[in-house]
């Protein structure tokens, strides 16, 4: 748990920015300017983690690693992928339309924050109520957006609000195991990534609906 | 993790006998950690952490460590037969053959590490590098339908891992708050059991058998394991049945027995329940599978089911029972895997209805399917009987007759539904000959390694079944102690 201190003021200020960036992402077309709005989400977290840095030595060590995992190689990794296969823009319709996706998330976000209250008190439950909301909303998205490139921000979502969930809970894990949990985050968006662009190759769309070849029986 | 680099860079030939050799040496390893762990009397989790407090060879972690070698020394054996007839075939063609060798060791390394993990973030680091490393292994033929798969895997599997790593921070984060750093590792979350009745804890609890129910393809969240395990090559598939499988269900045992040390009775209850709700989903498909390795898949649902069963009865015996179960139906499962790899080879498809007439082609492999039928029926005198009695039988004496009853029917079901399948391709007739085999029967030229591997495990079932060597019965026992708990031994 964070302790209480001057530094929860800036890191909940900071904190409560990424859930707007999320909401940015899942509306914005553009799978470039998408990848540039994620960039910028991991940057507050980067900053979060600086932050943390003066009360935890190593927590320097985590802003680094997401820095070059984050704020660099996985969105680099997104619009390779978008520019290698054609695929710039989110053409497929979503599941749900705009003006519903948009309540749905803020009530999503909401509920994160409810959540977290119910754990821990003021300052400190608007950090975790960010990493709650982040996580819903990589839920949401995953399951609402037809498009593969859409489904990956899904999973970076995720990965932002674990990320700050560990820096939340339990800051005093040691660095490895960051580096470990970061490693494995970039590795899955790689590995997602080079599958969206097969099977692109293969089937001469991004649109997950057309995944429905394996049968029951 | 060197036998992995060294397959990418020799020549595929050289790469599987590096993998075999990697495999040997893994297995004499876990053999003597098994017979020095079940040698010394047991002394507490503790006294099983290692040098690096990251790691830990309790019972438990040896049991999983014997599992993990065995299979992958089966399967790098018959691998050896496989990539060459693969490569004859054009099935498995420039640097597959390199890479299937060099991510398989990856793969098992991801699994070692994951089956002796004391530190609980590591435990989820290696479990979601498993999904890592098998990714491209289920794609590995880079058909539609296996990149369909391998999507369906990779986000499924991590959806779920997102959970325990959740459960996994929370559960740290209240831990921490009376042991410190101590939270961060099993034989500090067992050794201190005070957390009853915390909403917090019970939180972190569903989340982590959520999230390593899902790894472990039980019911609801199973849905990737047909897909990912019928589309990967037959070595594959046999590992991911087999032993990730396990692996995955190790964390879910581990999590379960703390539960049952923090006092949450709801989380056992749980795992009963979603151990017999996948029984009973896998049972309706395994009656309506056409598919040969679909067919095997959904029986691995089944079995999953067994397992979380057995730990959801929370008794002695069926622990024992369910731990015991996880390497008879591993050798089993890797097994008819590998085997449904021949019957691709004769049939050139895994449509059931076009196999047939197995025991006139081949006489052993013919005889072979009908007892793989048998075996997976849970059936006597087949070890997988002894398991599955061993659960029925700690259900009863939990006092729990109508979740035995339940069990018990849909294994009849199971039963019903395997040996149709399996007495059609051995002795029934295919639809259509020459869809079939087609009389041509040099496409028919199963390596000699793969034939013995599968004879060498199903002798060692059928022996398993009638005989427990002792030093498995001391391994099973100081296990389930540490999973039940000393108060309730």
């Amino acid at each position: 748990m964070l302790p209480s201190s001057p530094e929860i003021v800036v890191i909940a200020t900071l904190s409560s920015v990424m859930p707007v960036t999320a909401m940015l992402i899942s509306e914005e077309k553009s799978i470039i300017r998408a990848a540039y709005i994620y960039s910028a989400q991991t940057l507050i977290l980067v900053g979060i983690f600086i932050t943390l840095g003066f009360k935890y030595y190593w927590f320097f060590i985590w802003a680094c690693a997401a820095l070059v995992t984050k704020v660099f190689l996985a969105p680099y990794v997104i619009m390779w992928t978008s520019r290698r296969t054609g695929v710039l823009e989110e053409t497929e319709r979503p599941v749900i339309p705009r003006m519903a996706s948009v309540t749905i998330m803020i009530a999503l976000v909401i509920s994160g924050y409810a959540l977290a209250s119910a754990y821990v008190s003021m300052p400190d439950s608007i950090p975790l109520g960010v990493s709650v909301s982040l996580t819903l909303l990589g839920l949401f998205l995953i399951s609402t957006r037809r498009n593969l490139l859409k489904q990956v921000f899904g999973f970076l979502h995720f990965e932002n609000g674990a990320h700050l969930t560990l820096a939340v809970l339990a800051p005093s894990i040691p660095e490895t195991i960051d580096v470990g949990i970061a490693t494995d985050a970039v590795v899955l968006i790689l590995i997602l990534a080079i599958l969206a662009r097969k099977i692109h190759e293969s089937l001469k769309t991004m649109n997950v609906s057309s995944l429905t070849m394996l049968k029951y029986s | 993790m060197a036998a992995s680099i060294v397959t990418y860079f020799v020549k595929a030939g050289w790469g599987r006998y590096v993998t075999l050799a990697s495999s040997i040496i893994v297995l004499l390893t876990s053999l003597n950690v098994l017979v020095h762990v079940s040698s010394m009397p047991y002394e507490g989790i503790e006294s099983y952490v290692t040098s690096v407090k990251d790691f830990i060879l309790d019972p438990l972690a040896t049991w999983m460590l014997f599992i993990v070698s065995l299979m992958y020394f089966f399967i790098s054996l018959y691998s050896i037969g496989f990539t060459g007839r693969e490569e004859e075939l054009g099935e498995l063609r420039g640097s597959k053959p390199s890479l299937l060798h060099s991510l398989m060791n990856v793969f098992v390394l991801t699994m070692l590490v994951s089956s002796i993990s004391n530190n609980i973030f590591m435990l989820w680091v290696a479990i979601e590098a498993t999904t890592l490393a098998s990714a491209f292994l289920v794609a590995l033929y880079g058909k539609a339908e296996s990149l369909e798969a391998a999507w369906k895997y990779v986000v499924t599997c991590s959806v779920g891992l997102v959970f325990s790593l959740y459960g996994t921070s929370l559960l740290y984060a209240e831990g921490g708050k009376r042991i410190g750093f101590s939270a961060a590792f099993w034989s500090g979350l067992m050794t201190h059991p005070s957390h009853t009745g915390s909403l917090a804890i019970m939180v972190a609890l569903i989340s982590l058998i959520i999230g390593y129910g899902t790894k472990a393809g039980l019911a609801p969240m199973w849905t990737w394991l047909p897909d990912a395990h019928a589309e990967a090559p037959a070595p594959v598939s046999a590992l991911l049945s087999g032993v990730l499988i396990n692996c995955a269900f190790i964390g879910f045992v581990r999590y379960v027995s703390l539960s049952l040390a923090y006092d949450v009775s709801f989380i056992p209850k749980l795992s009963l329940a979603l151990g017999l709700l996948s029984m009973w989903v896998a049972a309706f498909f395994i009656i309506v599978s056409r598919d040969v390795k679909r067919l095997f898949a959904y029986s691995t649902v089944e079995n999953v089911g067994v397992l979380a069963t057995g730990i959801g009865f929370a008794t002695t015996t069926s622990v024992v029972g369910s731990l015991y179960h996880m390497l008879t139906h591993g050798l089993l499962k890797t097994m008819l895997f590998l085997l449904s790899g021949i019957l691709l080879w004769i049939y050139g498809t895994r449509d059931m209805r076009f196999m047939g007439e197995l025991l006139r082609l081949h006489k052993v492999l013919g005889f072979i399917i009908v007892v793989g039928g048998f075996a997976l029926g849970c059936s006597p005198p087949f070890a997988t009987f002894l398991s599955f009695y061993l659960i029925a039988y700690g259900g009863l004496l939990a006092g729990n007759l109508v979740a035995v009853i339940l069990y018990a029917i849909a294994s009849a079901v199971v039963f019903a539904g395997i040996m149709s399948r399996t007495l059609h391709i051995s002795m029934g007739k295919p639809k259509d000959v020459r869809r079939s085999y087609g009389g041509e029967f040099d496409r028919f030229k199963a390596p000699k390694t793969c034939i013995v591997v599968l004879i060498v495990i199903v002798a060692l079932i059928a022996i398993l079944g009638v005989y427990m060597p002792r030093l498995f019965h001391s391994v099973l026992v100081y296990s389930a102690k540490e999973v039940i708990g000393s108060g309730r031994w």
